[in-house]
């Protein structure tokens, strides 16, 4: 066997093992797309007439998905945001200046990792209601911040580490405040991984139920996982619907992996990132 | 105008260990003065200090009779070359030649005339529109000497500059910034750890080792008379032969037939012989073992009864290993006699 | 302007330790407080009964059902998950055409919202519709359709094994970094003396990974043992709280039997636990730096 067709085999090896890891995607775009009848009909039906009113429908009614689609965006980007200034202003000290505390504040970053949401969300619960934070977006933002900063902190460290310290200093040589050489020289070349640590954050804020479910009870207030997750339970029957909606909550995300997948490893190389 | 002076200058990292001891220096305006020094000797951490990317510790540093000691890089009106030449990666070759003018807040066409003026000075007219990524080893170098020229700073610094490009180009750019300093006639402060480049490029030399000068001087003061045994060892490829000997009554028997006379008293001495000051002769103390030709010259590598000993010969000298000879001194009023104890020269 | 520089970076890290104080620090008092407490999430009251929580909770048999099913959920999910990572990884790292299209597609179910995931999937192993039980049913391996969420051992084995199918990609991506860390020198060196395709495997990608492995096990380990969304989705602890593991039963006792109490107490464990691990984690993680 040469190494061409070597390399044929383990090409098809690799494409029937993707085909079936991603399989299930193609029955949620298809089942997106199809009528109830449809979808409960044995042999599936690929892709035959399809029903792009579906998407249509969810936007419809009282139920739709349009105000947890924006209350979804709004606390995810306010939540990147937030992650983004604060845990870029920490890493940035952590991985430039030598000082005391330095070490013992990635440790504790890393220990943080520990805790999923479940085991802050009770705690926090007796707190945002003292504080009056349930049922408001910006108390959804500080939960899910509380989720997001030390893997946004811990990504933009590893990132900072490797641009190196004397592009800073040529740029202070050439005339520039420390400010300065922070806008036009260290923001730019660490953008990729600025934009890499935003990005995870969004995608945790966007995936979060523990918090929603726990904190908002008021129907204006849902995001689109409780409304997935009540389209669950109010249409138990409606599949077709609640494909689309699926699809609908998919599409952000998709695309923020697909313009980051070359940033993920990277990020990652250092550890300590949740799942 | 670019005078540097260095008073007392010190640097310590948490109170304790001095990387960089005491040191005083004058550096006139349009000098070309080199640091060189083994890794560690704190010549990178002196450089610094005088660019503000360090601060420092104690003792006072004046430009232009400034006091400058405490002042920010940017208010020093300096510009340094990078060992890793750092340009901005997210900037055009223009780019990175326009900031320290935009910073400076040069005119726009005026910066734009400059910038090409220092572009075709250093051939890269053709390249103003590439980034970094996109040039090869001496391109970068040649862009970070341009970013480093576009203004006209008191002084130039330049950490090891040409550690980062191979053996070729390195003596072409050696080449290129001797030409560029006479040019331009602006103070040049230059680390290195290449004894060869701090030879054949500086006005002065400043040789350090473990934070402390060991030496200033011209290149032929620092090559022929050596003020210490490690000034002596570190300067000179091959390196200075150290023999081991007696020195009495004002001087020290060279294998019976020659003396070196010293002016000083009676006591143990390093006696150093450069390999160009050794000639061989028929005689029975020295085995050759090795011989490498490097076709202007040989250096002959000899192994006498407890020390290995190389000299430098003519190409056309024809000598095979295993033979064996006796060393003679060429010129005995060169050789550097050093006291045993304290290491210090004892004879200039 | 030293002054300066040792003032500097403790400003810009006072927001990021100002959060992480009230975010964390805080919460974990709270914690360790109402553990000690009974609490009652509805009535809001609050009150010092020592250590009648834990007393409870560890003569209670639900508990250590509970710590049972956590353990064979975490090994069970933990095994397909590296299985399979580690089958993608290799076959993604191998030389292969289409590489980085595949290696992006491979990513889909890590990128699709744990919800979304949770609808699709509730669907695909649904008792009468379902797209699972018309494939085993084609493949023969199944007469009739099977309720999967509805049985206690088909739903505890579909729920890992959807919580598998979101965390491969991510393990496949790491260990495929870890594949390509490894030096081609390596592989060249070992074909000169005569390894074949298979000795090259053993002998060199196996001992090549198996830091970057073992490290990532006990990430896993603490991500899975973590795991809520996608039990949750599927069968909230259900059926015949089969599928309950710790993370379920401590939301449960908050929010279903609003015993703050007792969801702390059992927090308490869960924490004890995942220090261990992050514990083991950062051992091995230390090992590896030296």
């Amino acid at each position: 066997m040469n190494n061409k067709t070597q390399k044929i085999i383990r090409t098809i090896i690799a494409l029937i093992l993707v085909f079936l890891l991603i399989f299930p995607v193609f029955i949620l775009l298809n089942s997106s797309l199809q009528t109830y009848e449809q979808i409960r009909s044995w042999p599936p039906q690929w892709f035959t007439n399809l029903q792009w009113s579906n998407f249509v429908d969810i936007f419809q009614g009282n139920q739709n998905i349009l105000r947890p689609l924006l209350n979804s965006l709004y606390v995810s980007t306010l939540t990147m945001i937030l992650c983004v200034i604060v845990g870029s202003l920490a890493s940035y000290a952590v991985s430039r200046f030598n000082f005391k505390g330095n070490k013992a504040f990635l440790m504790a970053v890393i220990l943080t990792q520990m805790f999923s949401p479940v085991i802050l969300v009770t705690p926090m619960y007796t707190i945002f209601r003292d504080l009056n934070l349930l049922n408001s977006l910006n108390g959804l933002v500080i939960a899910n911040t509380a989720t997001a900063l030390p893997m946004s902190i811990w990504l933009l460290y590893s990132f900072f580490t490797q641009v190196s310290k004397t592009y800073e200093e040529a740029a202070w040589m050439d005339g520039s405040s420390r400010l300065q050489a922070i806008k036009n020289v260290v923001i730019p070349i660490s953008m990729p991984g600025i934009i890499t640590a935003g990005l995870f954050a969004f995608i945790t804020a966007w995936g979060d139920i523990v918090f929603v479910q726990s904190f908002i009870t008021n129907a204006d207030l849902r995001t689109m996982s409780l409304a997935l997750l009540n389209f669950q339970d109010l249409y138990k029957t409606a599949y077709e619907l609640q494909m689309a909606a699926s699809v609908v909550s998919s599409i952000p995300t998709v695309i923020i992996f697909l313009a980051i997948q070359k940033y993920l490893v990277r990020g990652m190389s250092n550890q300590g990132l949740k799942g | 105008m670019g005078k540097i002076i260095l008073e007392n200058i010190s640097k310590t990292y948490n109170d304790e260990h001095y990387a960089v001891k005491d040191i005083s220096l004058t550096i006139e305006d349009g000098e070309f003065i080199i640091f060189v020094g083994p890794s560690g000797c704190g010549k990178s951490t002196t450089l610094r200090m005088i660019a503000g990317l360090e601060s420092i510790s104690e003792g006072k540093l004046y430009i232009d009779d400034q006091e400058m000691s405490k002042a920010s890089p940017k208010d020093r009106d300096l510009s340094m070359v990078f060992q890793d030449f750092a340009l901005y990666p997210n900037m055009t070759v223009y780019k990175n030649l326009q900031y320290p003018l935009k910073m400076h807040k040069v005119d726009k066409d005026e910066a734009d005339q400059t910038i090409h003026r220092v572009a075709s000075l250093l051939g890269l007219d053709s390249l103003l529109d590439r980034k970094p990524s996109q040039l090869s080893g001496g391109q970068k170098q040649r862009v970070a000497l341009g970013r480093a020229i576009v203004r006209q700073p008191k002084a130039f610094l330049m950490d090891e500059p040409l550690s980062n490009l191979d053996a070729k180009l390195r003596v072409d750019m050696r080449y290129e910034i001797s030409q560029l300093h006479q040019t331009l006639d602006t103070t040049v402060v230059y680390v290195t750890h290449d004894q060869t480049e701090a030879m054949t490029m500086g006005d002065r030399i400043v040789v350090m080792n473990h934070g402390n000068i060991q030496q200033v001087g011209t290149p032929a003061e620092i090559y022929n008379r050596p003020q210490n045994l490690f000034v002596a060892e570190f300067i000179g490829t091959p390196k200075i032969n150290i023999f081991n000997k007696e020195l009495s009554n004002g001087q020290v028997d060279w294998s019976g037939q020659q003396h070196i006379l010293v002016d000083a008293e009676d006591q143990e001495v390093l006696v150093g012989v450069r390999p160009e000051n050794l000639k061989l002769r028929p005689g029975k103390s020295y085995t050759v073992k090795m011989i490498e030709n490097l076709g202007s010259e040989q250096h002959i590598f000899l192994d006498g009864e407890d020390k290995q000993v190389v000299a430098q010969v003519a190409y056309d000298d024809d000598i095979q290993i295993g033979e064996q000879y006796e060393l003679t001194i060429i010129k005995p009023e060169r050789v550097n006699v050093f006291s045993a104890e304290s290491q210090e020269s004892i004879n200039f | 302007m030293d002054k300066r520089r040792t003032v500097t970076p403790y400003l810009m890290m006072l927001p990021a330790v100002v959060l992480l104080l009230v975010l964390y620090a805080i919460p974990i008092v709270t914690t360790v407080i109402q553990s000690f407490s009974e609490v009652n999430l509805l009535t809001n009251t609050q009150e010092f009964i020592g250590l009648a929580n834990y007393g409870r909770t560890f003569s209670n048999s639900g508990f250590f059902d509970t710590l049972s099913i956590t353990v064979r959920y975490t090994v069970i999910t933990v095994l397909f998950k590296m299985g399979f990572g580690f089958l993608y990884a290799y076959f993604l790292s191998t030389d292969i055409y289409l590489k980085k299209p595949l290696r992006f597609l491979m990513l889909l179910p890590w990128a699709i919202p744990q919800v979304a995931v949770g609808t699709l999937w509730n669907w695909m192993l649904d008792g009468q519709y379902g797209y699972v039980n018309y494939y085993l049913m084609q493949l023969g391996l199944i007469n009739e359709p099977i309720s999967f969420l509805a049985e206690p051992v088909s739903a505890f084995l579909s729920v890992a094994f959807v919580d598998a199918w979101v965390g491969i990609p991510l393990i496949a991506l790491t260990l495929i970094s870890g594949f390509e860390a490894i030096p081609k020198s390596l592989y060249e060196a070992a074909k000169i003396d005569g390894a074949n395709a298979f000795q090259q495997f053993r002998d060199v990608t196996l001992p090549g990974i198996r830091n970057v492995f073992i490290s990532l096990l006990t990430l896993v380990t603490i991500w899975t043992f973590n795991s809520f969304n996608i039990i949750w989705v599927l069968t909230q602890g259900g059926p015949m709280r089969k599928t309950e593991t710790l993370m379920i039963r401590i939301y449960r006792e908050a929010f279903s039997n609003f015993d703050l109490g007792i969801s702390a107490t059992l927090t308490m464990v869960a924490v004890t636990i995942l220090t261990l691990l992050t514990l083991v984690y950062m051992r091995i993680g230390r090992n590896r730096d030296e």
